[in-house]
């Protein structure tokens, strides 16, 4: 027990205020140890990986958000275009029919696009439908719409602005887009306005 | 005088001072390096270990309170993260005790009125396999008993007795053999 205690007390006061030198490389490493635990962790005074997270967040959902309004305003766009060219103003109701055969009709935010031919005609209107620029059907890019019909005078609630479109041009609505597909052209049995 | 720089130091570690975190690296690291050296297998090792302990200082300096010996405060986190660094390897660490540690018959030769430096005693040590460096290291150098040894590293009492008493036997034949070849160089 003695010889014991006397090896154990000979570790104990030996080694007990050992310093060796520390290698350089050690400090360096620590502070950059010490970096990382303080930035990893919350703290309300310093830029630290909280907001990091935060910014980055915040950059994506901008970023997506920012793209739903591009493709939003890119939609709305179209139909702002349609709206300025042709029925600016204007209360219409749209019925397409396409060129070739094989009917396909869409029905979009109230107002009817018919592609091919009408299965029953064209329709009557009862009454005119405001066309806000958020209702407007998504027409194709590129796709050039006709339509044959005339301004409808006969309720007497023509729009004036009615009366911007010509004769010639009212047949023909063009939906502008970058790039656009090979252009089909469609008949439009009514229009009015 | 010299209390007042320490406590001065201390606050300026507390407010992020990096003045005083090198004060206090520099005063120090040292006597925390020999601490962790005597726990790991190697330097490099150490050195991590180190770093650990200096982080942990800095960023839980504001729990010191100045009620008890600063260099103690500063001693029980390197033990504490040696040892948490001694379990997270535990694995690799209980796979070396049983390959390296060979416990001969032979009666070790006397050591105990022999002189030996520092870095002979560091030498032994550092060859022993981790797990009896660390009971060693907590029983006879920080001086805690084998049931908050076995608490600490989540062994039995039992085993913490037998590491110590391998740990010696080993560092008996070590210092044995140094002190041997000392011999035969004077002659």
């Amino acid at each position: 027990m003695m010889k014991e205690d006397r090896l154990y007390n000979q570790f104990r006061h030996t080694l007990a205020d050992y310093s060796p030198t520390v290698p350089e490389s050690a400090y360096k490493g620590m502070r950059r140890k010490l970096w990382l635990s303080q930035f990893l962790k919350f703290n309300a005074s310093s830029f630290n990986a909280w907001y990091l997270g935060a910014a980055l967040i915040a950059g994506l959902g901008y970023g997506t958000l920012r793209n739903d309004t591009v493709v939003a305003q890119s939609a709305k766009q179209d139909r702002i275009d349609l709206l300025m060219t042709n029925t600016a103003g204007m209360q219409a109701q749209i019925q397409c029919v396409a060129d070739g055969a094989g009917a396909q009709h869409e029905t979009l935010c109230k107002v009817d696009i018919c592609k091919g031919h009408p299965a029953n005609g064209p329709r009557p209107i009862e009454h005119a439908i405001q066309i806000p620029a958020e209702v407007l059907p998504p027409l194709e890019a590129g796709v050039v719409y006709q339509t044959n019909a005339e301004p409808n005078t006969a309720n007497g609630t023509v729009d004036p602005q009615a009366q911007e479109i010509k004769p010639e041009e009212k047949n023909e609505i063009v939906v502008k887009q970058p790039n656009p597909k090979p252009k089909r052209k469609y008949k439009v049995d009514s229009f009015q306005k | 005088m010299q209390m007042d720089v320490q406590k001065e130091m201390i606050q300026g570690c507390v407010k992020g001072s990096k003045k005083a975190q090198d004060m206090l690296y520099k005063k120090h690291a040292s006597l925390l390096y020999g601490i962790c050296l005597r726990y790991t297998k190697n330097r490099m090792e150490a050195q991590d270990v180190l770093q650990e302990v200096f982080v942990k200082i800095y960023n839980n300096i504001h729990t010191y309170h100045h009620d008890g010996s600063f260099e103690g405060w500063l001693r029980r986190i390197a033990v504490n993260t040696s040892i948490t660094n001694y379990r997270k390897n535990l694995k690799h660490a209980y796979q070396a005790d049983v390959d390296v540690v060979l416990v001969g018959k032979d009666e070790p030769m006397a050591v105990e009125d022999l002189e030996f430096t520092a870095e002979e005693m560091m030498t032994c040590i550092e060859k022993l396999p981790t797990g009896y460096k660390t009971v060693f290291n907590l029983y006879v150098i920080e001086g805690f008993l084998h049931k908050e040894i076995a608490d600490m590293l989540g062994v039995d009492v039992n085993t913490s007795k037998s590491q110590l008493s391998r740990a010696k036997i080993y560092l008996q034949r070590e210092l044995a053999a140094i002190s041997r070849v000392k011999m035969a160089s004077v002659s």
